[in-house]
Parts: structure tokens; sequence; C-alpha cells
């Protein structure tokens, strides 16, 4: 069976760790990365045989050796990439956060049901050894039911270009809470099953006071079924490759717990090394995305929770900006 | 004219109560080579008369403001299991009756944890240069919110060195008790807490208290019942302390309180901005918006 295959449609540093992990992938091939700036898209390409790289999206679209995209790129972008695609007839796999606005999404769910191609949003996080370990325990009901989640997670500053990074300009990114808010946001609804009904958010910036976007906040949450989440974030460790990462998730009848500080480290070393915890996230997802565009198995995040996901990071930079509770009405 | 110092090798103390807290304040004081434990009666008028120099007080918090007048104006210092009153009225009644008679009003508190006071000293020393936020996460089998939202917010100003300005928190409402809540303090510094009574706690011991702190230098991460040594056997896990109780360290410093006639590290002031946070925080949980906590730490309004 011949493998599937998938362009790419970006060029910057998520780009470039999503075609370094779908070339580990049997059973898919990256024909294209697809990048404004031709020289970057090559050294892009250059990480999987036999993949072209391109400005041209129509190269990619057009070719019938394509069975699906994965959107990169700023947010902003996101929207109308993956709208292409669909209506060339590609199957999506499109990062996080899939839009600025839910009817952007909406927009990108319906055309996907009138094409009858799968859309998928790309929530790595749920692919962490850990975080899957402690959902898996949760679904099996190790815990009861659950309703009291606590995630933290704290690292260094990660974003590229400085003062000119897209990801600091909440026009670009829609904000950090939508920018980043998705991550906590996706996990807490897919661990509680249940859909946020209203968000708290405070945000601050640790080092650099005039930086447009805080660098973190933390993010209140209740749930339709009277759950409650707790998500702290902080990309503000002094240095980079630190990171603390924690969840705490209670149930009627137990708890699970996982702390980053039981992983192996390498002391004296500025190397940075994967934790245990974390590790290969984005491959796992490549495998599951390589899948679900195959046809071999159903998407693991629905559109229904990231709507919901979205929904509230929307409504949590709402929140960031006025300093009240947002409301989160269902029909949100 | 002073106060004389106690100077007896002893101070005597009356436990004043007979639930849980009362053993455990007794078993404290015996253990403790500052104190001796002259007495353990049921209301406050039986301690007046024991010649007592403390009065513990482990009451109902309902019953705290009544005895603690009783016997300040009785010329006893007072050490008051937390929390210390249900209203900012009555915590401001025992400030007052403090002040009057001028003598010391400790109140036991999870801030006073050798572990929180050893990051505090971390703090003071420049390690981590400011503050910028804190998160504290309380999780007990047996304790309710009240006192978990008072132990985190003790712990939240003792870490920070900060004041809190403003609350807001949501109660759960499926199988447990449960809260969170995001509190603005004084410097812009924020804190997040994480509060339940859960049906097993991630420790050892029948409750956990946890804080991660983020300055503007360096970050840490403290559990109050850190460090100690592990007890492995057929018969599972416990945990032996390397540090003394919270209660012992509290009656430490009592004891140097007492007898140096300085303030203790924490007293019913103290007490009372943790009880106007709690206030606050279920006024905000009843109206579902942020309630500031006044500077004085009495009263609060949605914001």
């Amino acid at each position: 069976m011949a493998p599937v295959g998938i362009a790419v449609y970006g060029s910057g540093a998520i780009a470039r760790d999503h075609v370094a992990a779908l070339a580990r992938v049997h059973g898919a091939r990256v024909t294209h990365v697809v990048g404004s700036d031709l020289a970057r898209a090559r050294s892009v390409a250059a990480l999987a045989p036999g993949c072209i790289a391109t400005v041209r999206a129509q190269d990619a679209l057009t070719d019938p050796a394509v069975a699906g995209v994965v959107v990169c790129g700023p947010t902003r972008d996101h929207p109308a990439r993956a709208l292409a695609a669909i209506a060339a007839g590609k199957h999506v796999i499109v990062e996080k956060p899939p839009a600025r606005s839910l009817n952007d999404f909406d927009a990108i769910v319906a055309a996907a049901q009138s094409a009858g191609v799968r859309v998928m949003v790309g929530q790595t996080a749920r692919f962490q050894p850990a975080v899957r370990a402690l959902a898996a325990a949760a679904q099996e009901g190790e815990i009861g039911t659950p309703t009291l989640l606590h995630l933290t997670w704290y690292v260094g500053h990660v974003w590229p270009g400085g003062w000119h990074g897209w990801q600091l300009d909440p026009a670009h990114s829609g904000g950090h809470l939508v920018h980043n808010g998705m991550h906590p946001l996706d996990l807490a609804i897919w661990l509680l099953g249940s859909r946020p009904v209203r968000v708290f958010v405070r945000g601050w910036c640790t080092h650099a006071p005039d930086m447009p976007t805080p660098d973190s906040f933390h993010l209140t949450a209740r749930f339709a079924d009277g759950g409650l989440a707790l998500a702290e974030l902080s990309y503000g460790l002094r240095r980079p490759g630190d990171a603390l990462r924690r969840m705490m998730l209670a149930g009627s009848t137990g708890i699970l717990a996982h702390h980053t500080a039981e992983d192996a480290t390498l002391g004296g070393t500025p190397i940075t090394v994967s934790h245990g915890s974390t590790a290969d996230a984005l491959y796992h997802q490549a495998v599951h995305a390589a899948a679900v565009i195959a046809g071999q198995v159903q998407p693991l995040i629905t559109l229904d929770q990231s709507r919901a996901a979205l929904a509230a990071a929307l409504a949590a930079q709402r929140s960031l900006e006025t300093g009240k509770p947002v409301e989160i009405g269902s029909d949100a | 004219m002073p106060e004389p110092r106690p100077t007896r090798a002893k101070l005597r103390a009356v436990v004043v109560g007979a639930g849980a807290a009362a053993h455990a304040h007794a078993r404290a004081l015996e253990h403790h080579p500052g104190f001796e434990v002259t007495g353990v009666v049921d209301t406050a008028q039986q301690a007046r008369t024991t010649g007592a120099d403390v009065a513990a007080l482990c009451l109902h918090p309902a019953q705290n403001v009544a005895a603690a007048e009783t016997l300040l104006a009785a010329g006893l210092h007072l050490l008051i299991e937390r929390p210390l009153a249900t209203s900012t009225i009555d915590c401001g009644r025992v400030v007052s009756a403090a002040q009057t008679a001028g003598r010391i009003c400790a109140v036991t508190t999870a801030a006073l944890a050798p572990a929180v006071r050893r990051v505090r000293a971390w703090l003071d020393a420049g390690h981590l240069g400011l503050p910028r936020s804190i998160n504290v996460e309380c999780l007990s089998g047996v304790d309710g919110l009240a006192r978990a939202f008072g132990d985190a917010i003790d712990c939240a100003r003792a870490l920070t060195g900060c004041e809190p300005v403003e609350v807001f928190a949501e109660a759960g409402t499926a199988s447990l008790e449960t809260a969170v809540a995001s509190v603005r303090f004084t410097h812009g510094v924020v804190a997040s807490l994480v509060l339940g009574q859960v049906p097993a706690v991630p420790a050892t011991a029948a409750a956990s208290t946890t804080m991660r702190l983020i300055g503007s230098h360096g970050h840490v991460e403290v559990d109050a019942a850190s460090p100690a040594v592990h007890h492995y056997s057929r018969d599972g896990q416990r945990q032996l302390p390397v540090d003394p109780a919270p209660l012992t360290a509290t009656l430490d410093d009592l004891e140097a309180s007492l007898r140096a006639g300085r303030p203790p590290a924490y007293d019913c002031r103290d007490a009372a901005v943790a009880v106007a946070v709690t206030v606050a925080a279920y006024e905000s949980i009843a109206t579902g918006m942020p309630v500031t906590v006044a500077a004085d730490g009495s009263g609060g309004g949605s914001t």
C-alpha cells in the first residue's frame, strides 16, 4: 500500500517540527513544503526525502498524490489555508488555534462537511506520554467521575523573532489566550468530559512589561456539569529549556497526578534534552494524523471539542482584556 | 509600663475545647520544651482561673470572638486554632481586644511551616528577584474549603510579602467540595488557588499543600511537607517529617515572642486578612464577579 501523501503548508518553526515528525511515520510521505520564502521552504523540505519545496500552494493542492495538508503558519492564515486545501479535496490537520473566530472555524467545518473531507485540530499536548497515560486511566474509571483539574505548565521563552515574532502580536495570534490557552482548555474539555461555561483570566508579563501580550496567565474555568479547572501557563521562566509541568485530576473516588520533576534530568550541561513525560508528542500526533488522513481512524480531537476549546479561549482572551469573568453560551 | 516577660522555664498553657484540634494542641504543647499544660477545659470561663500564661482556643470559629475577649481581658495570651472567626467584624473585635489588653493573640497557620519560611528567606535574600506570581494547591481529606482558603492566602502572603486586593472564585458543584480562585495582590502580583476536599490526597499525609512561585529572576516549588524521610514496608508507605510540624513551629514562635516581648510572626491581624479574603471569595462565588478586599482586610464588594 502506497504511503499517504501529506503536504505541509508553512515553513516556520512548527512546520519544521511537523515535517521532521511526519518524515519518521511509517506509511506517510511528506510531498511538499509550501512557504513564502523558497530558501526557508527548501531547508524544511530537506528534512523529508523526496519532498518538494515551493512557494505556490497550488503545486501541492493540485497534486493527486497529496491526500492531506497540515496547516501551519500564523493563526490569521489558518482559515484561508484550510479552506483552500478543503476546496481541493484534501483532508486537513490544522495547527491550534484553528482560527481567530468561531465564524471562521465554523466555515472550515461546514466546507469540510460539504466536501466530505476530515479536519482535525492539532492539539499536540494530548499526545504527550504522561497526558496519554493520565487520560487513559481517567477514561478507564480509575478515579470515578473527574471533577477538578489543575494544570501547571511553566516553560522558558519559546517564541522566535524577538519583538517581531508574530506570536507576540494579538492581531496575528488572536492573543495569548487563543494562541496557547487552547492547550489547557482542550485538555480540560477532554479530561473532564464537559464544556466550559465561564472563564476568568489574569495575565502578566514576567520580564518585559511592554510585551504586547502577557507571557503568563492563569485561567479558571467552570464546566457545564459543575466541574472546575485551573490552568496556569507561564512562558516566562528565566532560562530557555526550563520546564515545570504538572497535572492533578481529582475524581469522585481518587486522584491522578503527574509532575515532570520525576523525569530523569541531565545536569551540568546546556544541552536541551527531551523529558520522558513529554517526549515525541509531535511524532505521536503525526502517526495519528497520517492515520486520520488515510481514513484508518477517527480523529482523537473532535470538532465539537475544538469548537468548545476555541469558544472558551476567545472568552478567556476577553476576560484578560476586561478583567471580568466571561460566560460562554451553549451556542457560542 | 511594659508588661513583664515570663521568666518561668516553662510557660503554663491551658487548652480550651474538646475536639480533635484540642487534642492536637494538648499533645503539641506537652511535647514542646517551652510549655506545660496546666489544664484542658471546655469553656473560656473555666480557663480564666487556671493561672495559665497562654490559652489555646480550639473552639468552633463562631465561638472564638467571645472566648478571646474574655481571656484577653483576663490577661492571658492566646493561640487560636484557625480560622480566627466567621466574619470580618468578629475578626476586628478580636484584634481590638488584643490591642486593648496588650496581649499576644497568635493564630495557627500553614505559613509558619519551615518549608514555607525557608523559601521566604531565599526571597528575602534576593535569590528569586521580585515575586510575580504564585500558585497554591491545598488538598485535604479532612478539612473544608474555608480553612483551605485561609491556608492558601496565608502561604501566598508569606511568600510574596504582598497583600490581597481582589479575588475571583468558583466553587465546584459536582461530587466533591472544590474551589479555584484568582487573587490580585499589591504590586501586580497574582495568585491562583486550587482547593479541594478530596477522596484521596496525593501525599502520604492527610493533606497536601504545595506552592509554585515565579519571580523575576527564578522560580521555586515547595511542598509544605517536604523534605521527609520515606518509610516503605509491607503495610505501605509513610512519611517521617524532617521539619517540625506547622503547629510546633507556631509554638516555637509564640514562645520566642513571649520571652522576647516581640510580636509573633503571625497573629490575629494576619488571620483577619485570611478571613477577609475567604469572605470575599464566598461573595465572589455567590455573585460570579471579582470582589475587592479592603486594605484593612475588612469587608468587600463586587468590582
